[in-house]
Formats: structure tokens, C-alpha cells, sequence
């Protein structure tokens, strides 16, 4: 029985170690970097010309940015999901996703942080936030909470990293030759012994509990930003709970679909399996009907009322110029996947990752109508401004650098899968050896 | 017979046509109403409100750009005060220039005369207007305990001002977003001696900060004087206290001034969870040690 999971032990242990790119991982990342390329040298036009290379003006003052920093704070906390609130719950089939999870939680908060910077156009005043911050502001708020969710985060990422960085540090000619110097940096004291295990365990627990409020924050804050302004569709009440429901939605999509590229690409199949999809699929029924209903509280209520000030943003949103993108991310989005996902022929592998991909997409549309549609629809008439200002759609500029941060959180994952194992050796290898005992 | 049916028939056709024709010539001359009125505001030039407007069904529809010339006493060209042409209101003013200052003062009453020219298929109009000259001074008094205000409206007559009895006027106190009307009625009509004298019992109004507002007294529209108005400053009201908004600890001044109770609040929310983030830290430091001592 003991040479049985030693071999399993020995198998999993080459199963999971990463591995060297092949040459579609080069291309990938190829791509990723001259994406990332693309997004600095529109960056440095902005700096250099300043903010009027884009097409943001006296009315929508936040674009595509912060459409796209609201998108990265609420993909970030699947990593509290997966991670903590499923540990807590002694979920143990997601063991394989949780570091998944939390690298696309890291990735994605960090390039939060650097788009909200990218916003400012003139990112040396940042330091002015800190020298004259009032307290009294959301977006003090906002600074504060994001910081310290990377903290947690990445804690979370480290803390049940050391058992497996041991295992990489005893396989030295396996790995590439300077990341040795890392891994013995990061874990060169993780011997596994019983009192760092027990000192871990009580880590990994307190950060699970820390990270569950936090988490909220963040995003319920971000909602703040819009929500205590008083303007056409962000004037709601509803506004926490509702972007904390879809950021949840749209984050567990990204677990979907990264789940299965690793699958593919890394052989997983032993341990990412149908039933991963499947507990996946049912999660995210859960979370779409949730999201449906905050959905249906924050339109449905103001288009029960009408109020004038109201009717302009929801008609361009129900008929108007934005009707096809919102129609578009509330049924490909959230109503359809929800359907597909209820069959369980919906929840095999390769619809779970068409309908991920569509969730994701479709909430990536979703942040852009909540900021920009309500930022063209003012209280106060638009007088006297040129006509460009009554309509927004962004310059290269602004597509190339979110892309670019598309791009760069890709990167990331892409790069950590490369140097880290993507599913948690030495905690499957301990679920493998336990479960013939039971 | 035939033939007188036949005549008779064609009269009712003529008749009819006749009818509609001198319809459709009346429908096609409309007529502009041009109404003048006088106002003689406190310390300011007098000055004519002329407007233009034209009846559809029972509503009353402003003309703009409606031409005219407007004179005083007669219609000549020495007389011509001013051409004016109409608003979007159907409004036009005129203010009695200072060349006139001797016309004005050579007589007690004056007559104005507008003008207007046809336009398309508006008529051509002419309205007159004759305005007494006249004054309204405001009094106070003290009287069993009670505060009174006194208003005397005058009429000038033969150079001299004479109490103008029988005269409507307004009484209220001047307020930001309109007067507040004194006593309990809406206007006041003077005696023989052109005076009205009307109890005041409001103790409590707020005034300026030194306690100051002012009672306006105004004839509004009457037929001989016009719109006159008086005004006069008075030391009854509640000295007012401005609150200041900005100094103190709130949520819209600066961070240095944030309220107490979110500096503790947020305070409190920042250091538990940093507080339990340095601990974890020293959790990691801790097992760096047990690494090194333990077997």
C-alpha cells in the first residue's frame, strides 16, 4: 500500500511539475508580450500628448479604463471564492482550481491597480492621494481595500505554495537553472516539518476568513464609486450586492476557461475532471441566477418608474444605441449560459469552456454599459459643447492599452503556469493517499 | 318656377361663397395686442414694458419680433423714445432716456404711444397709455406695544404732491425667493390722506446678520400710476447666525477634518486586518525559523 502512493506520489509529482513551453506556448506568449507592447507604446503617447489622445471628454470622463478597472476588480474574487469560501466549506473537489484561482485573482488586481493609474493621465499626482487623501472618499476607499486584497492574495497564492516549492526544490536539474535561486529563495526554509505545518495550516485558515470580508469590500467599494454619485443608473442602493453577485459570476467563468486550456494543453485530465467541470457548471448556474436577479432589481424597478431623468440612459439601453451590446451581455452573457449549464450535457468540458468564454466576454460588455451610457446622459442639458462630446467611443489608443492589460494578465498566469505548478502537488498527493482509507 | 328655384339656389351659392371668402380674408388679417405698463422701481430709471401677443381660442400667444416705435406725449419724431422690437416673451423694454429728463419733469402726467408696423399678415397697431406721476414712502411707528407700518402713496399735481387716496397698494416683507405678504390681506386701499396703516405682529422672521430686512410697498398695475414701488430697511428681525458648513469636521472638508466617528471607524477596520496581515507575517518568519532548528 506504502509503494502504491509512492509511485502515485512519484507520478502526480511529474504530472504537475511545469513544464518547458512547446511552440504553441511560445507563440502565445509571443503574442501576449507584443500585445503588451502595443498597450506601452499607446501608453507613452498618452503620457507624451496627454490625455487627449483618447477620445474621453467633458462628459464621459471615465471610458473604456475604468470599464476595464471595474472588470479586473470583479474577476479578482474568484479568488476568495474558490479559494476561501470553498476551503471554509470543505469543498474538496475544487483542491485542483484554488491556485488557479488565486494567480487569476493576483494577475488581475495588479493591472487593476495599473489601469485606475493609467486613468489619472498625469500618474505622478498619484503620490498626492497620499500626501492630501481624505478618508471621507470612495476612491480612498477603493485605494486602501485594493491594496490590501493584493496583500491577502498574494499571502493566499505563497502560504500553500511552500509544500510544493519544496518539491521543486529537491528536483534541481528538472528545473530551468536561475529559477532554483527563487525557488530556494521562496520556500529554501520549508522542511515540512510538523510545526510549520501546523503554523501553515493556521495561516492558510486566518487568510481564508480575512479574505471573504475584504473581498467584498472591494468590490462593494468600486460600486461605491459609481453609486454614492447621484446620476442615471448608478443611483441605486442595489449597486454592492449587484456587482459583487456578477463579479462572482464572471470570475468563476475565468476559472472555466482556464481550467480547461490547462487541461488541453498540460495533459490535466486526470486531475481536472468532467466532475470539476460539471461542480463548476452547477456553481455557475447558481451564480447566473443570482446575477439575473440583481439584474432585474437594478432595470426592471427604474423602468417600472420612468423617472425623466431616468428614461433617456434606460431607452438607449433597451432600444437605443447600446441595445445590442446590452442585449447581448444579459442573454449571451448570463441568461443563456445559465440554460446550457442546467442540462448536464451543458456541463461537459468543451461547452463549459464555450459558455466560460461567453460569460466572460459578455461581462467585459456589461462593466462598459455600467460606466459609459450613464456618464452621456448628464441631468443638466449638454450646452454649448462640440459634438464629439455627446458620444464616446474610444481611440487606438484606449483599445490598445486595455487590450495591452488584457494582455499583461494573461502574461502573468502565463508566466506563473511556466514556473509554478498550476494545481497544488503535495495537497493531491495528500487527498490521493487519503481517500483509499475511506 | 324652375327658373326661380334655380336663381334661388344659385343666391345660396353666392352667399356661401361670399361668406367663406370674407372668412377666410378675416382669418387672414390677425390682430396684434399690445399692452404698455409703467414701473418705477425704487432708486432706478423708469422704465415701459410693452408686450405683444394675438388671441387663438381662449389663449393668449406672445409675438416675438415685433417691431415698433415707442413716444411720449405725442407722435413725432421728437418724441420717439426708442424702437424696439419683441422678445421670445413677446417682451420688449424702454427706459426713459435722460435726454427726456426735461419733457419728464415739464409736466405731472405723460402719455405713451406705441407704434407697431404690419408685419406679413399682422396688422398694423397703435395703443396709448396715460401715466400720473406718483411716489409711495414707507413709515414705521410704535404704537400700544405694537409695530405699525406706514405707507403714503402721492400724486403729483400742479407741481406739488398731493395725497393720493383710494389707491391700492402691496405690503410685504423682501424675501430671497419672493415677498412675504404683511397682515392678512392681499392689498390695502389708502384714505383720504393717501395713507394705510397696517399692524405688524411678526416677531421671529430671520433677517441679515444684523438683524435688518426690508418692507416693499408697491401699486401693482394701477390705472392712473402705474407699477410703483417703495422700500425701506428696518432693524425687526432675527439677527441671523450663518452656519458655518466648511470649518468644521464633516464628510465634504478636507481629510484633516474628517468626522471623528468614520476616522474610527475606518481606522478600526484598517488596523484589524492589518494588525492580523502582520501577524501572518510573523507566522512566516516563525516558520523560517522552525526550519532551520527543527530535525
Amino acid at each position: 500500500m506504502e509503494n502504491q502512493n509512492t509511485l502515485n506520489s512519484k507520478k502526480t509529482t511529474q504530472d504537475l511539475l511545469p513544464k518547458k513551453f512547446g511552440k504553441r506556448g511560445v507563440i502565445w506568449t509571443a503574442m501576449l508580450i507584443l500585445l503588451c507592447l502595443i498597450g506601452a507604446f499607446a501608453y507613452y503617447r498618452q503620457l507624451r500628448y496627454g490625455l487627449v489622445v483618447t477620445h474621453m471628454g467633458d462628459y464621459v470622463s471615465w471610458g473604456i479604463y475604468i470599464s476595464n478597472f471595474v472588470f479586473f476588480v470583479a474577476i479578482s474574487l474568484v479568488g476568495s471564492l474558490v479559494t476561501a469560501i470553498f476551503r471554509l466549506g470543505n469543498i474538496h473537489w475544487s483542491t485542483p482550481l484554488t491556485r488557479i484561482a488565486e494567480i487569476i485573482a493576483v494577475s488581475a488586481i495588479l493591472f487593476a491597480s495599473f489601469i485606475i493609474i493609467v486613468d489619472m493621465g498625469r500618474p505622478e499626482r498619484l503620490v498626492n492621494l497620499f500626501i492630501h487623501g481624505r478618508i471621507q472618499s470612495p476612491i480612498m476607499w477603493d485605494v486602501i481595500v485594493i491594496s490590501t486584497y493584493l496583500v491577502i492574495s498574494l499571502l493566499l497564492l505563497y502560504l500553500p505554495l511552500l509544500p510544493d516549492l519544496k518539491i521543486l526544490n529537491e528536483q534541481k536539474e528538472k528545473n530551468m537553472g536561475w529559477w532554483n535561486k527563487v525557488y530556494l529563495f521562496l520556500g529554501g526554509f520549508w522542511k515540512g516539518n510538523a510545526r510549520q505545518e501546523r503554523i501553515n495550516q493556521k495561516a492558510v485558515l486566518i487568510l481564508s476568513i480575512l479574505i471573504i470580508p475584504v473581498a467584498f469590500c472591494i468590490h462593494t467599494v468600486t460600486s461605491w464609486l459609481f453609486a454614492t454619485t447621484y446620476r442615471p443608473g448608478w443611483d441605486s442602493t442595489n449597486f454592492g450586492a449587484y456587482f459583487v453577485s456578477g463579479a462572482f459570476l464572471v470570475g468563476a467563468g475565468a476559472v472555466v476557461i482556464a481550467m480547461y486550456i490547462f487541461r488541453k494543453i498540460y495533459h490535466l485530465e486526470q486531475y481536472i475532471t468532467e466532475v470539476h467541470f460539471d461542480q463548476m457548471g452547477r456553481v455557475l448556474v447558481l451564480l447566473a441566477l443570482l446575477y439575473l436577479y440583481f439584474n432585474m432589481n437594478e432595470y426592471l424597478v427604474p423602468a417600472f418608474k420612468m423617472k425623466k431623468a431616468e428614461e433617456a440612459h434606460l431607452v438607449t439601453l433597451f432600444t437605443g444605441d447600446f441595445a445590442p451590446m446590452f442585449w447581448f451581455s444579459l442573454l449571451a452573457g448570463l441568461v443563456i449560459p445559465a440554460i446550457i449549464m442546467l442540462f448536464k450535457q451543458g456541463r461537459k468540458p468543451l461547452p463549459m469552456f464555450i459558455l466560460g468564454i461567453m460569460v466572460v466576454v459578455g461581462a467585459w460588455f456589461k462593466r462598459y454599459l455600467i460606466v459609459t451610457p450613464t456618464l452621456l446622459h448628464p441631468f443638466l442639458p449638454m450646452h454649448d459643447s462640440p459634438d464629439r462630446f455627446r458620444h464616446y467611443f474610444p481611440s487606438w489608443e484606449e483599445w490598445a492599452i486595455a487590450i495591452g492589460s488584457l494582455a499583461g494578465v494573461l502574461l502573468i498566469i502565463t508566466f506563473f503556469v511556466r514556473i509554478f505548478p498550476i494545481i497544488p502537488i503535495q495537497e493531491t498527493i495528500v487527498e490521493q493517499n487519503a481517500t483509499p482509507e475511506k | 318656377m324652375q327658373l326661380l328655384k334655380n336663381k334661388a339656389g344659385l343666391l345660396a351659392i353666392y352667399s356661401l361663397a361670399f361668406a367663406l371668402s370674407a372668412k377666410a380674408q378675416d382669418a387672414a388679417v390677425r390682430t396684434v395686442l399690445v399692452d404698455i405698463s409703467y414701473h418705477m422701481p425704487v432708486n432706478r430709471i423708469p422704465y415701459l414694458k410693452v408686450t405683444a401677443k394675438e388671441k387663438t381660442g381662449r389663449n393668449f400667444i406672445p409675438l416675438k419680433d415685433i417691431k415698433g416705435k415707442v413716444y411720449i406725449d405725442e407722435e413725432a419724431e421728437s418724441s420717439l423714445l426708442e424702437e424696439i422690437q419683441t422678445d421670445s416673451k413677446g417682451e420688449s423694454r424702454v427706459f426713459i432716456p435722460a435726454a427726456f429728463k426735461a419733457v419728464w419733469d415739464a409736466s405731472d402726467s405723460h402719455r405713451f404711444i406705441v407704434v407697431t408696423g404690419a408685419r406679413d399678415e399682422l396688422e398694423a397697431t397703435q395703443s396709448e397709455l396715460e401715466v400720473t406721476k406718483a411716489k409711495i414712502e414707507i413709515d414705521t411707528a410704535y404704537k400700544d406695544g405694537v409695530r405699525n407700518i406706514i405707507v403714503k402713496v402721492f400724486r403729483r399735481q400742479s407741481g406739488e404732491w398731493e395725497p393720493a387716496g383710494d389707491a391700492e397698494v402691496k405690503i410685504a416683507i423682501q424675501s430671497l425667493l419672493g415677498n412675504l405678504p404683511v397682515g392678512d390681506e392681499d392689498t390695502y386701499t389708502t384714505d383720504e390722506e393717501g395713507i394705510v396703516s397696517v399692524e405688524y405682529t411678526e416677531k421671529d422672521l430671520p433677517g441679515d446678520d444684523h438683524g435688518n430686512y426690508v418692507i416693499v410697498a408697491r401699486t401693482d398695475d394701477h390705472e392712473q400710476f402705474g407699477n410703483i414701488f417703495a422700500e425701506k430697511k428696518v432693524n425687526w428681525g432675527v439677527v441671523l447666525e450663518p452656519q458655518d458648513l466648511l470649518s468644521g469636521r464633516s464628510l465634504w472638508a478636507t481629510g484633516s477634518r474628517a468626522p471623528v466617528w468614520l476616522l474610527g471607524l475606518a481606522f478600526s477596520i484598517i488596523g484589524a486586518v492589518w494588525g492580523t496581515l502582520i501577524y501572518l507575517f510573523i507566522q512566516i518568519i516563525r516558520m523560517r525559523k522552525a526550519g532551520r532548528t527543527a530535525v
